[in-house]
């Protein structure tokens, strides 16, 4: 998989509206074949980047590339919406149209249109045939979204928020469309979520974006062998000291218990044994508190502090 | 993908969004023609009665006049069909109708929660533009032709006269004066969100138009519209004519870099 | 042959969770030399886990020599017999945390803790490893 072709780059991306920037210098390379998890709180600036890679508003500074050209260009921009898929959060459709009636609006522009996934996809997904789709549920409506984006023979899936919203069947039948698209099709999906859990599922990569600019970024197993939770009691209180071994990010003191997020556990175990602690614990640290970490504001001083 | 299947079925679905909105246009401009023919017969017969009342009369004053003139004008069939048809009518509605097919458009996607979908396509903006637009305009034209052609259709019926020649012309001038007010809407269309806006304002400066053309006939695009110069004179309003196309086409060219600019 | 659905939230990265899978299928005899392994694809649908994890897990799992990868034909299992006297170390060790774990939960200590002293000790002796390297 691990290829050297990149399907989307930016770099120093910004994006203001009004007064309002949205993006402040977002970095960002997603690899060709990759399942991508882009993470950030609401208002980060998740879906301004997913709008400014696909043409819908365009940069204040820096570059975004798809495919290597560049997204704010007219005629570039034609090309890369003929490769990319796109799925907004609200799965904008037509709702005055039936399901056939979208097929046969949308097919037309895309000479790639895959008739053996359109077929394979409207009898896994169920989807009615004579209804027009402002009666549909949010789980009926995603299925169909997505049928439009996988049938195209898309190069690229570009979602925002899939699975919100859906019931955790239907979300599985989503991913399970997503992992089987990118298996059985070779092609790259870059999607945006809340979902850690689901993430951590089919993601091989993830970046984490917080007050527009890209925090945290990279394949997600090194990312999770990077840190360590290790969690010391002590028969008294818990010493208010500064650990300084290096590669510790975050040492919190709560009564008896001293936890501490790092990256090099057996650097700060040996600094804190000389402390007498009464047992120490080392647990794996999940995306979520990668995430936490990764966009909660510095705490003051006495209950934890950033190192 | 052929250029061909792309604008038809870009059109296609600006079709489906306009539609209603032109088939009621259309449709009752057809039939208020249809009527208007008819109501000849009875205005024929009071029209002596009138004569003798009120042009004799010797009232002086805007409104005085006006009324002298709108009862000379409707003297025969053909000046009854051009103040009742083209001026009062076709006109009035008329601006309302292309004024209502030139709101919605991509903007206004925006709110119905498809702008996503749209601009997520493989086409630019100014071709989902010309696409929108050329529909429109080729509707604002029905709009202006078939309830024009139902004169010289209708008015043997009834024994009278009404030639192709005239009602092209006067349709011409429907259409030309009319695609004003449709770019004019489409324009405004750019700019909000909503479809109400756009056709409030647009109503709003045509009401401040005719208000102030009374001033400043110069400005008078409803007379453009209805062919009044053609009417008394027999030669098409050229200025008029061209100054609205000229127009038109600039708000046309204005609506379609405002949509390139936006951010959605 | 049946594999578990792995659990993207333990700590445990997806492709190892895999890899002990397999080789628990393999030194116990579910899982027969020559015998062919799921296809990638299959496997991450069914599993709904990226199939550049699935190949991973099998890459890392060649390297080791447990599988063989043939071009166009899919994974197999190797055709060498499998490491008996591994499986027997295995076996006993096996009993042996089965004992230790009895006469915890005797003592009244609670499986989450019994879990969580296992990790303290590893995390332990990782340190002493790693020292002894340093060492060197």
């Amino acid at each position: 998989m691990e290829s050297d072709r990149v399907v989307i780059e930016t770099a120093g991306l910004t994006k203001r509206y009004d007064d309002v920037e949205a993006l402040r210098g977002l970095d960002l390379r997603v690899p060709s074949g990759s399942i991508f998890g882009f993470l950030g709180r609401n208002g980060a600036g998740k879906t301004t980047t997913l709008k400014v890679l696909l043409g819908m508003a365009r940069p204040t500074s820096g570059d975004a590339r798809v495919f290597g050209l560049p997204s704010h260009d007219p005629q570039a921009g034609v090309e890369i919406r003929r490769r990319v898929a796109f799925v907004s959060e609200d799965k904008d459709l037509y709702d005055y149209m039936t399901v056939g009636e979208m097929i046969a609006f949308t097919r037309p522009f895309f000479p790639g249109w895959r008739t053996d996934l359109e077929q394979r996809y409207l009898t896994k997904f169920e989807l009615p045939s004579g209804r027009a789709i402002k009666e549909f549920s949010r789980g009926t409506r995603t299925k169909l979204a997505l049928l439009l984006a996988l049938a195209r023979g898309a190069e690229l899936l570009i979602l925002d928020e899939p699975t919100s919203g859906l019931d955790p069947a239907v979300a599985e039948d989503v991913l399970q469309s997503l992992v089987g698209h990118v298996a059985g099709e070779s092609a790259t999906v870059f999607f945006s979520s809340h979902q850690l859990s689901e993430v951590e599922q089919v993601a091989d990569h993830v970046a984490i974006i917080d007050r527009g600019v890209t925090v945290v970024a990279g394949p997600l197993d090194d990312l999770r062998a990077h840190y360590q939770r290790i969690q010391l009691v002590f028969d008294g209180d818990a010493p208010d000291i500064r650990v300084h071994a290096a590669g510790t990010h975050r040492v919190e003191r709560k009564g008896r218990v001293l936890t501490v997020l790092t990256s090099s556990g057996a650097a700060v175990a040996d600094e804190l044994r000389g402390y007498r602690p009464a047992s120490i614990d080392v647990t794996a640290v999940t995306l979520k508190d990668i995430f936490l970490e990764s966009v909660r504001p510095t705490e003051g001083a006495g209950t934890g502090r950033k190192n | 993908m052929a250029s061909r299947t792309l604008w038809s079925t870009l059109a296609g679905k600006m079709w489906l969004e306009t539609r209603w909105r032109f088939i009621a246009g259309v449709v009752l401009l057809t039939l208020l023609a249809a009527s208007d023919v008819f109501e000849w017969v009875a205005t024929d017969r009071l029209l002596p009665q009138i004569d003798a009342t009120v042009i004799s009369s010797n009232a002086s004053g805007v409104v005085a006049s006006a009324i002298r003139d709108a009862l000379e004008a409707q003297k025969t069939f053909h000046g009854f069909i051009w103040y009742r048809g083209f001026r009062d009518n076709l006109t009035g509605l008329g601006i309302i109708f292309v004024t209502l097919i030139g709101c919605g458009g991509l903007v206004s996607e925006t709110s119905k929660g498809s702008a996503l979908f749209t601009l997520s396509l493989p086409v630019t903006r100014r071709q989902l533009f010309t696409a929108r637009a050329g529909v429109g305009l080729a509707q604002c034209f029905a709009i202006a032709m078939v309830p024009s052609l139902v004169f010289p259709i209708l008015a043997p019926a009834i024994g009278q006269r009404f030639t192709i020649g005239d009602a092209l012309a006067h349709g011409l001038c429907l259409f030309i004066g009319g695609s004003l007010f449709f770019s004019l809407a489409t324009y405004l269309s750019t700019l909000f969100a909503d479809i109400w806006r756009p056709l409030v304002t647009a109503l709003v400066i045509a009401c401040g138009v005719a208000v102030v053309s009374f001033a400043v006939p110069q400005i008078d695009v409803f007379s453009v519209m209805n062919g009044e110069q053609y009417f008394r004179t027999g030669a098409l309003p050229w200025i008029g004519l061209l100054t609205s196309a000229v127009l038109a086409t600039a708000l046309l060219y204005s609506a379609a870099d405002t949509l390139e600019r936006r951010d959605f | 042959m049946i594999l578990l659905k792995p659990n993207p939230s333990s700590g445990v990265p997806i492709y190892l969770q895999l890899m002990q899978q397999v080789r628990y299928a393999i030194e116990t005899g579910a899982l027969k030399p020559g015998e062919q392994l799921p296809s990638i694809r299959p496997l991450a649908e069914e599993l709904v886990i990226n199939p550049n994890t699935v190949a991973k897990a099998y890459r890392e799992l060649e390297h080791e020599g447990a599988i063989e990868l043939r071009q166009g034909a899919g994974a197999f299992v190797s055709a060498r017999a499998p490491d008996r006297e591994n499986a027997e170390k295995l076996k006993a060790a096996q009993a042996l945390v089965a004992q230790g774990i009895e006469r915890l939960r005797a003592r009244g200590i609670t499986d989450e803790e019994i879990r969580r002293l296992v990790e303290a000790e590893l995390a332990g002796i990782h340190r002493k490893a790693t020292e002894d390297e340093r060492g060197k």
